[in-house]
């Protein structure tokens, strides 16, 4: 029968929009306004999945984001989500569901032989089993994973958008039950800016389903004029479906707002999830608690659920779980669920584990013709995959046995309620402290940090007149600590609630037909399998730190974090430890306060916005002229041009031929860029570079290298004197930043006196780099300027229109060849460059990538730093000494050169190799020993740094540094290779190609 | 006319619209990076003579008239503007003016390209990228600031009280900030 369980009136939900839904592959109907959990119990469906480890059937325990039990598969194929709460889950046309952990059903599930065996699968089971042989534990892990288990990740790619927002406010308010209403409101009249944001659908927290009085107003009326007032407001944000999942530092707060994945099918164009990142000046925490449940002897079956669950499952959604219902509880609270489900025509047994109690919970039992057993216990459950009968029995005046006999009643709901944990996650993520309160028996906030409040029952109070007032009085001081101290009037006058929750006693776990050591199903942690039995194995086995009987029997972990669970382990190691719950402390609490999809946290950060490619003036014609791409940093730069299917080998050898033979171009316009100008520049680059500055002539360009202060290598490139106080340097394309952040440190934290400023250019410029033998003809007939060997002489600069524009034109050269470096600004890159390309037909001009480039300068033995050096090597080291000035005062590194270590023999330096099987080109980053063994390990001399084939000489040729390599010159070193072979190599000189340097001279 | 010499990342970009949503690509403007100390008072009047606005001294502010406008971007840096054809001569109006001064004046003007955001929503696209608290930042006209949106660093210049920016980008990373605002939009889209 469809929604045997629904009341005929009353709820939030929509009766008149019914809506079909799947579970399990059986077709139900619910309502607008329905959780699939509400939707289920209306069907009477009870058993929604087996649990993690004994796969025991399990049901609807809350109705909330703590539920530990009730998870589900939710949708299917790419959209599919693992451990979906069905509590949480808003119903939607077409919503499929399916229960978790179980095969081939949730109702005959062949894992559940696990429950059979349960004695011999304690906690930490498998840290003892599974021991030996050590080699083993693989093999086992695969099956213990597959045995035990929660819901399937989907496998294909979620096609969901998700996005990110900041936000910034005066006062964030995190609940809107009527407390958090309540103080956002007194924040916003005050003038603050506000955000209040609250995880259901529905605003207003558990006095929705409660027949509590504001103002002489039921609670529903109230929170609804308090919510459209809000609404109403421009200086308050009002966000439903959104949950604080982490509090950091400073009251940054991060918070995730479902958008669209409560409606069916979206094709809206909002996002399925919206993630906040905000920063509040003052933060009013006002989450509420959770109903503790009780630790008994089969607490854990279907139908079983915390009291105040059925009462919002009543209220709220208009549903009665079930009609003969039997309430477990240790405080007076409870007992409002069953006047409410007695009010709706259930029969109700209440069974209160005190002894006592108070004369008005006597009369409402009188008024209510409630059956009462006080002093009474349930020592076990009964029904396979629903509760169908409890035993009781009453205990003796200690609590320590029993008295009389045990008596069996049936049921087909059992409620329980051990009274109310605060809701302190969130508080304790902001370093907030905590302590033990003993009348609530729970943990409360303690020490707050700064700009922060906690209020009414997440602060441990339960008298709801008194919270609204001390919720009126945050909202007031927190708007007034951000400046906004409008007077207000008080606008809470009376406020009562039926049997409000004062004061519940812990009770570590109730007395069961079985001694709870011996293996009795007291569940503390649901979704972890964790028993009360657990808890004293730890205990017995000396993991009596707290932190330690978590990871040790699982307590508190998992998707629920233990909300419903912490209190009653701690409770437990109270008992068994013999001293106060407070001292047994608590674990760290960490974000996400809930589970949190991926896709929020990556926002839009995804595909071609992961990572930013950073493009040329030039990319487009690379991309249409075929190019295959290399990522530098983030810029994309052309690796090689492959013509008509050629390989990366045969490609690289057509372009390093064509430039060494006729003309090559290059896109070099990721070289950093710095403009420097100012009357001390010269000096600047004196005490930048290694080598001296001072005496360079205007239109003269000359190469430096740069080191850090330990006198390592970090950075090189060539400066070229523009003007009078005027420097044009270039960095390498990855160093830019570095070398740009580094010039800065000095100039505003070193050398305050200097009159120096750096500007980067970077991005201003356009850079072609045409090298060759014809490339002087190709730029003579784009210029009517005279640039022959006299005019424009290596490392020269001269300011020529190039095609008609203003250009830069360097004679450097980075491979070797008779080389032009013509910088343009960027908007004519295009241009320029289409122009020389025309012009440079009749040449066949090549252009090349980065891999060409490489091999050529490795000809050249011009190092790259960052590949032929590791922040490991000085200019010595790289036989640069040359560059060293020796007669400069100073210079960033100088001292560095005369310690031990970097001025020691036999350091590693950069040599040459020639392989002597004249074919093999080593893999790059090979070692190189002197002795080869047969494995490793073998004593390593050095390694490859590059190694290419050289189409230039025709054979191989490789840079590697060595140890002591400068006097090794002439002898032959090893390098094994992964295969097994070991291939032979001559030390040489790094230089392998045109040593005078006549071609670039040229 | 289309001056066949020139192109951008954004040159021949279509305008784009969606709900309070505009990005439009500027044309070439003249932008010099201006370094110099702002204790420096000759400059501090000369800058003002040749310009008829004064530097900026406070963090984020912009001062600007019909010919120049000048952004803040850190306490001896500024980004003067003017228009694209007069900024080699204004690099040598101020050299003879400001000669033995020590200052720095250097054309930026393709280092940074801009992109126009305007319309009621623009906020909400910023706010999906930019940390910053734009109810304290950037809130009013004549107002600038340096940060990022999402993976790119920008300036962002707000021309008017009603939402508008000018977002200089560098030239690297105008195509990809260009696609994210734009996807960013998404939910303003028809």
């Amino acid at each position: 029968m469809f929604n045997r369980n629904r009341l005929i009136s009353g709820g939030s939900i929509d009766r008149n929009k019914p809506i079909n839904f799947k579970f399990n592959g059986q077709t139900f109907k619910g309502y607008e306004g329905d959780t699939l959990a509400s939707a289920l119990l209306a069907n009477d469906v009870h058993l929604i999945g087996r649990s993690f480890k004994y796969h025991r059937p399990r049901g609807i325990l809350t109705s909330g984001s703590e539920e530990p039990n009730a998870l589900v598969q939710l949708n299917k194929g790419s959209r599919t989500e693992p451990n979906a709460r069905a509590t949480e889950i808003e119903l939607y046309e077409g919503l499929e569901a399916s229960s978790q952990n179980c095969w081939p059903s949730v109702k005959y599930d062949i894992g559940a032989l696990n429950n059979l065996f349960s004695r011999i699968l304690p906690a930490g089971f498998y840290y003892k089993t599974f021991m030996w042989p050590p080699s083993a534990w693989m093999f086992y892990e695969y099956f213990i994973r597959r045995a035990a288990g929660l819901g399937e990740a989907p496998k294909e790619k979620n096609p969901d958008r998700y996005e990110q927002k900041f936000f910034y406010c005066d006062v964030m308010v995190v609940g809107a039950g009527v407390t958090g209403l309540t103080a956002a409101l007194a924040a916003a009249r005050s003038g603050a800016n506000v955000l209040i944001v609250d995880e259901k659908p529905e605003m207003g927290g558990y006095l929705l389903s409660s027949r509590a009085k504001i103002n002489n107003m039921d609670a529903k009326e109230w929170i609804k004029e308090t919510l459209n007032e809000l609404n109403s407001l421009s200086n308050v944000t009002v966000l439903n479906r959104t949950t604080a999942t982490g509090y950091y530092d400073y009251n940054y707060i991060t918070a995730l707002q479902k958008v669209t994945n409560h409606i069916e099918n979206s094709n809206s164009k909002l996002p399925r999830e919206r993630f906040w990142r905000i920063r509040s000046k003052e933060v009013i925490l006002a989450q509420g608690a959770f109903e503790r449940p009780l630790v008994f002897s089969g607490n854990d079956r279907p139908g079983i659920m915390m009291a105040s669950a059925a009462q919002v499952y009543i209220s709220q959604y208009g549903v009665l779980p079930g009609n003969s219902i039997t309430l477990f509880t240790n405080n007076d609270h409870a007992y409002t669920v069953a006047v409410e489900a007695i009010s709706k025509g259930a029969k109700v047994v209440v069974i209160d584990l005190r002894s006592n109690v108070s004369n008005e919970i006597t009369k409402l039992c009188e008024q209510n013709k409630i059956e009462t057993y006080n002093s009474h216990a349930v020592t076990s459950t009964h029904g396979s995959k629903k509760v169908n009968a409890i035993t009781l029995q009453e205990l003796s005046d200690d609590k320590q046995s029993f008295v009389g006999d045990a008596v069996t009643i049936n049921t087909d709901l059992l409620l329980m309620s051990g009274g109310w944990n605060p809701a302190v996650q969130l508080f304790s993520q902001s370093r907030g402290k905590l302590k033990y309160d003993d009348q609530i028996s729970s943990f409360i906030p303690d020490v707050l940090v700064d700009n922060q409040y906690v209020i009414g029952t997440n602060n441990g109070d339960f008298n709801l007149k008194q919270s609204l007032i001390d919720s009126l009085n945050a909202g007031i001081s927190a708007a007034k600590e951000t400046g906004n101290k409008k007077d207000i009037e008080e606008f809470i006058s009376e406020a009562s609630e039926p049997q409000e929750f004062t004061t519940s006693e812990v009770v570590p776990y109730v007395l069961g037909s079985k001694p709870v050591t011996h293996g009795s199903k007291h569940f503390i942690d649901f979704q972890n399998d964790v028993t009360a039995s657990d808890i004293f194995l730890a205990q017995r086995e000396g993991y009596i730190s707290v932190e330690h009987t978590k990871r040790y029997t699982t307590t508190g972990m998992a998707t629920d974090q233990g909300k419903t669970s912490n209190v009653n382990a701690l409770a437990i190691m109270s008992h068994i430890q013999k001293k106060p719950v407070g001292e047994v402390g608590h674990t760290t609490f960490r974000p996400p306060y809930v589970p949190q999809t991926f896709g929020a946290m990556a926002g839009r950060n995804v595909d071609q916005f992961f990572d930013p490619q950073r493009l040329t003036a030039v990319h487009q014609w690379h991309k249409d002229n075929g190019a295959v791409f290399e990522d530098v940093g983030q810029w994309k730069r052309p690796y090689f041009y492959p013509k008509n299917k050629e390989t990366m080998n045969d490609a690289v050898n057509r372009e390093c031929l064509a430039a060494r033979n006729s003309v090559g171009i290059l896109d070099a316009s990721t070289l950093g860029k710095i403009d420097i100008q100012g009357p001390d520049a010269a000096k600047f680059l004196n005490l930048i570079y290694t080598n001296a500055w001072s005496k360079l002539e205007i239109g003269a360009c000359r190469y430096g290298l740069m080191c850090n202060e330990h006198g390592m290598v970090f950075d090189d490139g060539v400066t070229t004197r523009i003007g009078e106080n005027h420097y044009h340097m270039t960095t390498t394309s990855g160093g830019a930043a570095r070398v740009m952040s580094w010039l800065e440190e000095f100039l505003q934290t070193e050398w305050l006196d200097m009159k120096v400023y750096c500007t980067s250019v970077t991005e201003q410029w356009t850079v072609l780099s045409i090298c060759g033998p014809k490339s002087r003809e190709l730029l003579a007939s784009l210029t009517d300027e005279n640039i022959d060997n006299t005019n424009l002489p290596y490392m020269r600069m001269k300011p020529i229109k190039v095609c008609g524009v203003e250009a830069r034109v360097f004679r450097i050269s980075f491979t070797g060849e008779l080389s032009f470096e013509i910088n343009v600004p960027a908007r004519y890159g295009k241009f320029v460059w289409d122009k020389v390309m025309e012009a440079g037909k009749q040449y066949k001009i090549t252009p090349y990538g980065t891999e060409t480039m490489h091999v050529l300068r490795a000809e050249k033995g011009f190092i790259i730093v960052g590949q032929d050096t590791d922040g490991s090597a000085t200019p010595s080291d790289l036989n640069m000494d040359w560059i060293v000035s020796k007669k400069k005062e100073d210079f960033l590194g100088k001292r560095s050169f005369i310690r031990s270590d970097t001025a020691r023999e036999n350091r590693k330096h950069l040599v040459g190799l020639l392989i002597n099987d004249k074919k093999t080109v080593l893999p790059e980053g090979s070692h190189i020993v002197d002795e080869a063994s047969k494995k490793p390990p073998m004593k390593m001399s050095g390694h490859i740094t590059s190694s290419y084939h050289s189409p230039t000489l025709g054979y191989p040729i490789a840079m590697a540094m060595l140890k002591n390599g400068k006097n090794r010159h002439g002898e032959i070193v090893l390098i094994p290779l992964m295969n097994g072979k070991v291939i032979e190599a001559t030390v040489t000189d790094s230089v392998f190609y045109d040593k005078e340097g006549a071609r670039q001279n040229d | 006319m289309i001056d066949k010499t020139i192109s951008s990342p954004l040159v021949y970009k279509e305008d784009f619209h969606a709900n309070g949503v505009n990005l439009t690509s500027t044309e070439f403007v003249g932008k010099l990076n201006f370094r110099c100390s702002p204790d420096n008072n000759i400059i501090l009047n000369k800058v003002k003579d040749i310009t008829g606005i004064n530097l900026p001294l406070k963090a984020g502010e912009v001062f600007g008239n019909n010919e120049y406008r000048i952004q803040w971007l850190g306490p001896n840096e500024w980004i003067i503007q003017c228009a694209d054809d007069e900024k080699d001569e204004l690099i040598i109006n101020f050299k003879s003016q400001l000669s033995g001064e020590h200052f720095s004046l250097t054309d930026i003007s393709d280092y940074y390209l801009t992109i126009r955001l305007s319309g009621k929503n623009s906020n909400e696209i910023l706010s999906k990228g930019t940390s910053l608290d734009l109810k304290t930042y950037i809130c009013n006209k004549d107002m600038c600031a340096q940060t990022y949106i999402a993976k790119a660093t920008v300036l962002i210049d707000r021309l008017s009280n009603e939402p508008m920016y000018d977002i200089s980008v560098r030239w690297s990373y105008a195509e990809y900030l260009w696609e994210w605002l734009v996807d960013a939009s998404f939910e303003f889209t028809e």
